[in-house]
């Protein structure tokens, strides 16, 4: 079959390589029919993710038509269709029992890995490095889902792929981001970062009746979507106003109630904190860039909640923990637990409240995947969200 | 609740740490001082003091102070004392080698070396304090595990021995032989199995496995295994302790054992939770191309770490 294989640091091809088979007794074989391209892709892309093998096929976000199933699968059967979430959960552990879907404890056969880096395992997870156990992603024409009478979700007839395909994580991403805000009408909350993730956190914000949402980014085509389709009150590019100054002055100096980190550990800024943090990052002594989640920590109001949804990896310095405890912020955060959201979000889809839809920018065929890698990577032709059709 | 921490501790680890902590400073006074002042050093040990003389000692300098700061970094790692004692040798090396030069005053030489030599012994006591080795008797292996499953249920798992290979990776068999003995087959790294038997020396259903390799064996080992039950009784907190032999391979094992145990108790958590020991692309297809698809199994036969 044909697959995207990363082959180095911005360096990802497509290969062809053997079909997946069955392994495991709950796994079933999903022939993907639409798959895309994630922010968090661009992390291993641009090699700022550690355990990266050259081979490795990526893609997290996928869904497809079940062509085969193990003897422990009960509930598929070839021909479902189905959208599959990124974090692998076998549905019987601890977390996954509290519901905990993506700190499942039995998922990442490299458990041993994080818990060196991270002091506890992390769970599996589709095509996103070894240290979430080394399982082949979805930009490919076949992918093997393991657990799958636990993960997938059956798609109803007459809702197209791009309606459902952005359940596998980024709308369910940026719904958790919202919710992890506590949020009512009243609140004022900020969103950093307006790619995929932040879009539907804004959208999110929206739907649980947030009345105002502030979007802060750098780039005008984002900005103009997350306003006109996600739904942003307000809007800040940082690279023409002070963030804190500005949201100082959007909320009558108290900051924002709630502030969401959609952007992670690429994070652009200006000035000597960027250059120092970038340095770092280059000379491989830090793996991420916290500047947004620097930033979104000193403009939450004093009791007030930062909710980080943007990926992390690592250990980070000049971390505002002084102001964090002294104004009794609370942090929230984790791997989105998708599972958790699927039926509630499909259903808000159904019933349109929403058409996650309205992120896509791009179609194109797995062939030209890594022109698509390229087009994100660089914020190329307006790119926003690039589906792949298998 | 049991104590954490090693007991043998208890008796020398304070003074040793002390011993240790004076050895530091001593190294960073005398590393300070040759580095400072290297002729007036080598006038007062009577040696030569001009040619190469200053540079050489300067070097030597440099090496006590970044020793000296090791041990006051870890008072009670070994390998920094350790390396006290070799740089003490290379010391005496050198002041031996003076003997034969000229310009060598030799009763101050002669002091020297008897210094260097009473530190040296210091060194040496405090490097053996420091390691807590009394030779050939390995730390015990500790790691647990929460399983959601009654203990009863754990138990009855691990009691049934000839199904631990299929979460314990580096055996390759257990078969009982009756009277509460059993057979074990693992395999070793390098390819080769190796045999013993053992024994059940404790046997309570529900809490607790305790066995024992029987008298005479190549492969000494014992260990235990401990089922508490929590939330009441739908989990169990799952404790192994595994001492090995005694003994240099011993020794060079046991630094292993705790990743290989931890491997193997996710593996039984996987396997009593969800039915088998889960894998991952890689966990079956080594080398490049590593998360790609498998190919035709057998090539590895479990998942998880080696």
């Amino acid at each position: 079959m044909k697959a995207l294989c990363w082959m180095g640091k911005r360096d990802v091809r497509v290969e062809d390589v053997p079909d997946p088979r069955l392994l495991n007794a709950r796994d079933a074989i999903v022939r993907i029919s639409s798959t895309t391209v994630c922010g968090s892709d661009l992390h291993l892309y641009n090699g700022f993710m550690p355990s990266m093998e050259k081979g490795d096929i990526l893609g997290h976000e996928f869904m497809g038509e079940v062509v085969e199933v193990g003897r422990g699968v009960g509930n598929l059967r070839p021909g479902d269709r189905v959208v599959v979430p990124f974090p692998i959960s076998c549905g019987s552990c601890g977390q996954c029992l509290r519901r905990n879907f993506a700190c499942c404890e039995n998922s990442n056969p490299n458990a041993w890995m994080p818990e060196q880096m991270m002091g506890h395992p992390l769970c599996g997870m589709f095509g996103y490095s070894h240290l979430t156990g080394g399982y082949a992603g979805g930009q490919a024409q076949y992918v093997r889902v393991p657990f799958a009478d636990v993960g997938p979700l059956k798609v109803p007839v007459g809702l197209r792929d791009e309606q459902v395909l952005f359940l596998s994580d980024i709308f369910p991403t940026g719904y958790m981001a919202a919710e992890m805000c506590d949020i009512t009408p009243d609140k004022v909350v900020a969103v950093w970062g307006c790619g995929p993730v932040g879009q539907f956190a804004i959208a999110s914000a929206r739907m649980l009746g947030a009345e105002r949402v502030i979007a802060i980014d750098r780039i005008p085509y984002r900005l103009a979507m997350a306003k006109e389709r996600a739904g942003a009150t307000d809007l800040i590019n940082y690279e023409e106003v002070p963030v804190l100054e500005a949201l100082k002055e959007l909320t009558g100096g108290r900051g924002p109630d709630a502030c969401i980190d959609a952007v992670g550990l690429e994070a652009h800024s200006h000035g000597a904190q960027y250059l120092y943090d970038r340095g770092k990052q280059m000379a491989k002594v830090q793996l991420d860039r916290p500047i947004a989640v620097r930033e979104a920590i000193l403009a939450c109001r004093s009791g007030g909640i930062v909710s980080i949804v943007g990926v992390y990896a690592g250990y980070v310095d000049k971390f505002p923990l002084g102001a964090l405890m002294n104004r009794s912020i609370t942090i929230r955060t984790g791997q989105c637990h998708v599972h958790r959201y699927l039926r509630p979000l499909l259903e808000r889809i159904e019933r349109g409240h929403i058409d996650p839809s309205f992120v896509v920018s791009h179609h194109m065929a797995l062939d030209e995947a890594p022109r698509a890698y390229d087009m994100f990577n660089h914020k190329r032709d307006d790119a926003m969200k690039i589906v792949l059709r298998a | 609740m049991q104590t954490h921490g090693a007991p043998a501790r208890k008796n020398s680890g304070a003074a040793g740490a002390g011993l240790a902590r004076g050895l530091g400073w001593f190294s960073v006074g005398l590393g300070l001082a040759e580095i400072a002042a290297p002729r007036v050093l080598a006038r007062a040990i009577g040696i030569d003091h001009g040619g190469h003389t200053g540079l050489t000692i300067r070097a030597l300098g440099a090496r006590e102070l970044a020793n000296g700061l090791g041990i006051l970094v870890q008072p009670r790692a070994s390998l920094p004392l350790w390396a006290r004692v070799a740089g003490d040798a290379i010391d005496l090396a050198f002041l031996a080698w003076a003997f034969g030069a000229k310009r060598t005053h030799t009763e101050r030489l002669v002091g020297a070396i008897a210094s260097v030599a009473g530190v040296a012994a210091l060194d040496v006591i405090a490097s053996r304090r420091a390691g807590q080795v009394r030779p050939g008797v390995p730390k015990p292996v500790i790691r647990a595990i929460t399983i959601y499953r009654p203990a009863a249920d754990v138990y009855a798992f691990w009691r049934d021995l000839e199904q631990l290979p299929m979460f314990m990776s580096h055996l390759e068999s257990v078969e009982e032989i009756g009277g509460g003995r059993s057979r074990w087959t693992a395999k070793l790294p390098t390819g080769n199995t190796v045999h013993w038997e053992a024994e059940v020396v404790d046997d309570r259903p529900g809490e607790r496995i305790e066995w024992c390799t029987v008298r005479g064996s190549k492969h000494p080992n014992r260990g235990r295994v401990t089922f508490r039950p929590i939330l009441g009784g739908s989990a169990t907190e799952v404790c192994v302790e595994m001492r090995l032999g005694e003994g240099a391979s011993a020794a060079v094992a046991s630094l292993f054992a705790g990743g290989q145990v931890q491997g193997d108790l996710r593996r039984l958590k996987q396997v009593i939770e969800t039915g088998e020991v889960v894998r991952s692309d890689a966990s079956v297809h080594r080398g490049p191309h590593a998360a790609q698809p498998s190919g035709p199994l057998g090539a590895t036969k479990k998942g998880g770490r080696p």
